[in-house]
Order: structure tokens, then C-alpha cells, then sequence
């Protein structure tokens, strides 16, 4: 049992962590070294009127990117590991909502900015290919966030009690290495 | 055995719960983390966030005249000048007179644009033009001349640099890709700031610029172009 859990620690939440929280942290940094691009790119959505409610761009532009650094950063630290990819998958089901708000309105032609001015895998212009990506994104956030961060992290560490409840916990179900001392 | 389903129970009656309430709690954490990190971040920023400022000063008619008589006085523009007789020269369409041409050029724009025309005329005339578009279109072509100037290259040091190259008092004209693209709104909104004052935008974008057979660059055969040819 315990094999199996260092297993999946190793090969399915380790790397999924890594590469999350990477992508996260990577388009954080995009996007908190231009704050002025990305609230410009948050009125090209043209879901919030920024004449009159200019201060909520403002405020979002700084705010989002600072969130998904501090979740990019524990999901690859594995500390509070849960919280972590929760964050991430509500901002993935955010991105994807405006995204689809902006592909249903044949009047907005917006760029994404999802990772500042890089593009990964997609044109800058909003499509499907986003939201592909980001539903693919969601998998692992939705995987971490139901199994936890698994032994090679820092929740493990931390949490003694539950490395030492592993041995029958995990047999049973998903959730049980996390039911007691469950720290985030 | 037994213990397993007893134990799991007593957890499972009150777990989820508890671990519901614990990554709420976290999750919260980190958007309050995150607001306070912005708030930080935009005390340490010199030149405020905007969004949503006036639009660029509307370009009336007489407005325009008045202007492009002045701006012909430039000495800068004869250099322009032959290049754009070479542009319309190698025009498939022909003779200016020809209709499709002219439907070209006077194609509707929003208000306080420039149309296709007045843009061209302004760009005989020596008028600055900023490319507000991404890099790698402007890199495939641009209206010729044109700076490099958007959002995304604003506050680096290549955008800069293309800012050193105009003077504020001078006449700009931004373009993007036309329709309704904001990229040249915020690029008039962030030069504003910085205390331009003649600023225009081309209601159309580069694709009916380059559609019309008008002069463009492309980054392949730029370099001697932008050195000698830019007004």
C-alpha cells in the first residue's frame, strides 16, 4: 500500500504538481511584470465596463497574477497542496467562463494574455484551442485536489500523523490520507 | 477488517466537512495573499494602471486640413513622398480614379477616426505611425515606417526606444488590426500620459491598408527602410 502511495507520489502527483504549478508560476510572472498589458487585456473582454468600473480591472489585474504565483508556488512547494490546486481550479473554471463569455460574443475579438505576451500551444487570439488548454489544465487540479499532494511534498512532512495513518488509510479511499491532521 | 469500516465512518461523518471548511479557508488565504501582494506591488509602481481613459481627441475635417497644412512644410515628408508615388505606381488596381479604390479608402470608420484616406494623406504629410499590434504581425508587415509600439512593449526598453524616436508634439497615427480592436485606444491612452498630444487613430486596420496597395514594410526588408525612409 505504502508502494502504491510513493508510486503515485512519484509518478502522477509530483510531476502534475510540477508542472501546474510551473505553468501557473511562469504565467504569473508574465503577467505581474506587466500589470498595465494584462489590464488591458482584462478590458478587451469587455465584461466589466471600464468606464465605470475601470477600478475593478485595476484591482484584478494586480490581484489575479499575485493569486495564481502564491497557488503555482505551494502546489510546487506541496504545502497546503489541496487549497493549492482548488485555487488553481477556480481559476481555471473563471479563465474558461470568460473565455467562452468572449468566444459567444461574435462582437469581442479579444487576446487571451493568458501567459502575458508568450503563447503556449495557442494563437494570442481566444478560441477553443484556450479553452482546451485550460480543460486540460483542470485534470490534474481536479486530481490533486481530490488526492492531496502526495509523500514528496511538504504537506507530508508536516503532517506526521498522517504519514503514519498511510498504511491503512489508503487501501480505503481517496480522501483518508487526509482525514486527520488534514492541513489545507 | 472490522476496524476499517468503523473507523471509516466515525471519518467520513465528520471529514468532509472539516476538510470542505480547510481548503475553503486555504483557498481564501491565498486570493487575500494575492490582494495584498497586488496592493504592494502597486505602491512600488510609478506610473498608475489605467484603463478605460477618454478616447483619443475626435479628428474633424477641418481639423485634419489645417493640420496637413502645416505638416507639409516638413522637410522630412519629400522623403516619404517618393515612396508613396511608387507605392500607388505599383498598384494592380490601377489609376486612383478607379471606384473600387476609392470605396477603399473612404470605407466607414468609427467616430473620431481617420479613415483610410486621411490616414494615407497623413502619412504623405510625415505623420508618425505606431503599430499597436503583436510583434510577429508586425514583424510580417506594417505600414511602412511604422513604429512598434503596444501595450505589451510600452514600459520595456524596446518600446522605448520607439518612443525616442518620436517627438510629442509630432502628428502620430496608431493603427491595429481594425474592427474592434482596443490595442490602439490603449496605445493613444498610455502616449497621452506621457504628454503626446497630436494623436490619431486609423479607423481601419492594416489588412485594408495593405488591401489598398499602400506602402508596408515587412521586418525582412526593413532595416534600411526604417533607418532613412521613416519620417
Amino acid at each position: 500500500m505504502s508502494a502504491l502511495r510513493w508510486a503515485e507520489s512519484v509518478l502522477l502527483q509530483l510531476p502534475m504538481r510540477l508542472a501546474l504549478g510551473g505553468a501557473f508560476v511562469f504565467a504569473a510572472y508574465m503577467k505581474i511584470t506587466n500589470v498595465q498589458a494584462f489590464a488591458f487585456a482584462i478590458k478587451g473582454f469587455k465584461i466589466v465596463d471600464p468606464d465605470k468600473h475601470g477600478n475593478l480591472i485595476i484591482t484584478a489585474a494586480y490581484t489575479m497574477p499575485w493569486v495564481e504565483m502564491i497557488a503555482g508556488v505551494l502546489l510546487i512547494l506541496g504545502l497546503k497542496a489541496r487549497a493549492a490546486s482548488a485555487t488553481i481550479g477556480l481559476l481555471l473554471a473563471l479563465f474558461i467562463a470568460a473565455l467562452l463569455y468572449v468566444i459567444y460574443s461574435p462582437a469581442i475579438d479579444a487576446d487571451c494574455s493568458c501567459f502575458g505576451k508568450a503563447n503556449l500551444f495557442c494563437e494570442a487570439t481566444v478560441g477553443w484551442c484556450q479553452v482546451n488548454r485550460d480543460l486540460i489544465m483542470l485534470v490534474p487540479a481536479l486530481y490533486l485536489l481530490v488526492r492531496g499532494g502526495g509523500n514528496l511534498g511538504l504537506d507530508a512532512l508536516c503532517d506526521p500523523k498522517n504519514a503514519a495513518k498511510n498504511p491503512t488509510g489508503d487501501a480505503i479511499s481517496g480522501s483518508e490520507p487526509n482525514d486527520s491532521g488534514f492541513r489545507g | 477488517m472490522t476496524r476499517w469500516p468503523a473507523s471509516r465512518a466515525s471519518d467520513a461523518e465528520r471529514a468532509p466537512m472539516k476538510q470542505l471548511i480547510n481548503i475553503l479557508g486555504g483557498v481564501l488565504a491565498i486570493v487575500g495573499l494575492g490582494f495584498f501582494a497586488g496592493v504592494g506591488q502597486s505602491l512600488l509602481r510609478d506610473a498608475p494602471v489605467i484603463v478605460g481613459v477618454a478616447k483619443a481627441a475626435p479628428a474633424s475635417n477641418a481639423e485634419n486640413t489645417a493640420t496637413d497644412t502645416q505638416l507639409q512644410d516638413q522637410p522630412d515628408g519629400s522623403g516619404t513622398e517618393t515612396d508613396i508615388e511608387t507605392g500607388v505606381d505599383t498598384n494592380p488596381s490601377g489609376a486612383v480614379d478607379d471606384p473600387d479604390f476609392n470605396a477603399r479608402l473612404d470605407a466607414p470608420v468609427p467616430d473620431g477616426m481617420l479613415t483610410l484616406r486621411q490616414a494615407h494623406q497623413r502619412w504623405i504629410d510625415g505623420a508618425y505611425f505606431i503599430d499597436a499590434r503583436h510583434k510577429e504581425e508586425y514583424d510580417l508587415g506594417r505600414v511602412s515606417g511604422a513604429a512598434h509600439l503596444n501595450a505589451e512593449t510600452f514600459f520595456t526598453k524596446a518600446g522605448e526606444a520607439e518612443m525616442q524616436t518620436i517627438p510629442p508634439d509630432a502628428p502620430v497615427v496608431v493603427y491595429c488590426v481594425g474592427g474592434l480592436c482596443d490595442a490602439s485606444e490603449n496605445t493613444v491612452a498610455l502616449l497621452t500620459q506621457f504628454g503626446y498630444s497630436d494623436l490619431s487613430i486609423m479607423g481601419v486596420g492594416y489588412d485594408d491598408w495593405e488591401a489598398a496597395g499602400l506602402p508596408t514594410d515587412s521586418s525582412t526588408s526593413s532595416d534600411d527602410l526604417e533607418s532613412e525612409g521613416s519620417p
